[in-house]
């Protein structure tokens, strides 16, 4: 058969694609300023304390959208995340400390590491599925973690690597405002990256493979290649926010990316809501904040002082708990939640794919 | 004139042991619907995962005999090759995507150097003649019915140009009228495609009402084959397929046992 057989029995009937959608489409963006104007009014009212909060919240997004493209829209688990975070984070620890390696060269170190071990470990998703397969990331998490352990014995950092602060010329990136404005970049180029791939070909893809992968092999879809694409740019991302993790504390140890870690993404993205981009910056916030807000609860009772040895306990189980709760009650996550208020009537942007 | 698809006595074996289909060979022109028709059993499926490459997911392959499609070798390719070549499988049970909207579902087949508007065209192509999926286009698959799915999961292979069409079971679960319906749309991709059309099917009657040719598979082999209106008629055929209203009457279960404990065995 030709190529144009299809095209001989066209007649003139047309669908319009686009139609009235466009005319819409500009008050889109008016949720939209007013969240960047509220983003850039917070960084000159906040206080340095509010501020690095806000760039924890913004690194957690970051790696909470990662972990998103990876689970909720190609549908490989992993519990490897934390492992990837300290890749990216020890790539710069260990290149700024034996070269003086600057932050544009770490940068693109740490991600392009990240993309290597993302397609060794994404090669396990060929064979292996669910459970089996997280158990084969979570390897990842502790060979890197042994790895990292190791060059700190070798070189005598007993307690961690610390590292400078970038600089770009003589501007040295070290205070809370210009790390909330990086992070804030960072995390909105992540979002950009992660929104345009799934409206691209790879996406349709992704979310084909995640459904129904022998239908899509029928199709014509190279299932290795998008499902190790999907390893590839997942941990690339993560492996960056690990190194400006490194950058923004100034500090690599190996206790700073324990399993829990790992978790907490795994947490932030079903609290938020699987298999939607808003969900994975939802779950990020919510999940860095929850700390604080258990601190501040107790802090508003009475003889609070009694209680500080009890935080971090009370910190684990109210994390379990709201997870379990969000699996049980509202498994679309915040999302869900967010799209019954829409429902009810509030006109907010709907800027989450499927 | 060679044919599109021509099927050499092949035997496939499932994990290196069992025998699943002995020797089955069969041809497929461009513009012909052929039918498959045979028992639970039969190896009419396992026949269409050789074609397609899909043997591999319950690790078998084709031992013996070879498959050529447009001259080319394609036995044991993995399935996204012979898709790419040009034939495309619509599959027995799940063959939409239910998370993704009927639009998105047809984009998802398209190959790489499509550009957007020869996907948008082909797109337009399969709303023409599937117009309830142009009305649809905005649901996700999840929510179709089981007839609107099987005209989506037609027009997902329709828009990736198949030279050779292989639709498993279209029968399954559909009303008679539906089923009439989507049998016309077949007649009609076969007359203004062009293209080959290879079927596996349980309601013989609708099946042999379009096709051009047809096989009956028996304990993995081909028992008849012919004309579908001289298969209708025969003897052999009401006997073994239709459940023996012919001449030699109701088989028993016993035999029935027999016939179905020897073909597991005879391998």
């Amino acid at each position: 058969m030709s190529d144009n057989s299809l095209t001989t029995s066209s007649s003139g009937h047309r669908i319009h694609h686009q139609g009235h959608v466009r005319s819409l489409r500009w008050t889109r963006w008016v949720p939209f300023g007013l969240l960047t104007l509220g983003l850039v009014s917070f960084a000159f009212v906040g206080s340095p304390f509010t501020l690095d909060l806000a760039s924890q919240v913004f690194l957690a997004s970051i790696g909470s959208l990662s972990l998103m493209l990876l689970t909720g829209f190609a549908g490989q688990i992993s519990i490897g995340h934390a492992g990837l975070i300290a890749a990216g984070a020890y790539v710069v620890g260990i290149m700024s400390r034996e070269w003086h390696a600057p932050f544009w060269l770490t940068l693109p170190a740490a991600t392009i590491s990240g993309g290597v071990l993302g397609t060794i470990f994404g090669l396990p998703s060929l064979r292996l599925r669910g459970l089996y397969l997280a158990v084969s990331t979570l390897a990842l998490h502790f060979i890197v973690i042994y790895a990292g352990g190791e060059y700190e014995a070798w070189r005598g950092y007993a307690t961690g690597i610390t590292i400078d602060s970038p600089k770009i010329g003589e501007w040295e990136i070290s205070s809370e405002l210009a790390w909330y404005f990086v992070l804030l970049g960072a995390a909105f180029m992540t979002l950009t990256i992660c929104w345009n791939l799934l409206r691209s070909r790879t996406g349709r893809a992704w979310g084909a493979i995640r459904t129904r992968e022998t239908v899509a092999e029928a199709l014509g879809i190279n299932i290795a290649r998008y499902k190790l694409l999907a390893f590839v740019i997942s941990s690339s991302i993560t492996a960056a926010a690990g190194a400006l993790f490194a950058y923004n504390r100034n500090f690599v140890s190996v206790e700073a990316f324990s399993l829990y870690l790992s978790i907490q993404y795994v947490a932030m993205i079903i609290i938020g809501g699987m298999g939607s981009l808003l969900g994975a910056i939802l779950g990020a916030v919510f999940v860095t904040l929850l700390p604080y807000a258990i601190e501040g609860t107790v802090g508003l009772l009475p003889h609070a002082e009694r209680y500080v040895n009890e935080l971090s306990a009370l910190n684990y189980s109210a994390f379990g708990l709201v997870t379990i709760a969000f699996l049980l009650f509202e498994p679309r996550g915040l999302v869900g939640i967010w799209r019954r208020l829409q429902a009810k009537g509030m006109s907010w942007p709907s800027w989450n794919t499927h | 004139m060679s044919a599109l698809l021509s099927v050499e006595g092949i035997q496939v074996i499932y994990q290196r042991a069992i025998v699943g289909v002995h020797d089955v060979s069969f041809k497929a022109q461009a513009g012909q619907i052929i039918v498959l028709l045979g028992a639970n059993g039969a190896g009419k499926t396992t026949t269409l995962r050789a074609i397609t490459g899909f043997l591999g997911l319950d690790d078998a392959k084709v031992g013996q005999g070879h498959i050529l499609f447009d001259g080319t070798r394609i036995e044991n390719l993995p399935p996204y090759e012979t898709a790419r070549g040009g034939i495309i499988l619509v599959p027995e049970r799940e063959k939409v995507f239910p998370n993704l909207t009927v639009s998105e579902n047809l984009a998802v087949p398209v190959a790489y150097r499509v550009t957007r508007s020869e996907r948008m065209h082909r797109e337009d192509l399969v709303y023409e003649m599937f117009p309830r999926l142009a009305v649809l286009r905005r649901r996700v698959g999840g929510l179709l019915s089981g007839g609107e799915r099987q005209m989506l999961g037609l027009a997902c292979a329709l828009v990736s140009h198949p030279q050779l069409l292989l639709i498993d079971e279209l029968s399954l679960g559909l009303a008679p009228i539906v089923l009439e319906a989507l049998m016309q749309q077949i007649v009609r991709i076969r007359d203004e495609l062009g293209i080959g059309i290879v079927m596996v099917e349980q309601n013989a009657v609708a099946a042999l009402a379009i096709a051009d040719y047809a096989y009956v598979l028996e304990n993995g082999r081909i028992a008849i084959e012919g004309l579908p209106q001289d298969l209708r008629k025969g003897d052999q055929m009401q006997q073994s397929y239709f459940g023996g209203s012919g001449a030699s009457g109701q088989r028993s279960y016993r035999d029935l046992k027999r016939d179905a404990r020897q073909g597991l065995f005879d391998g």
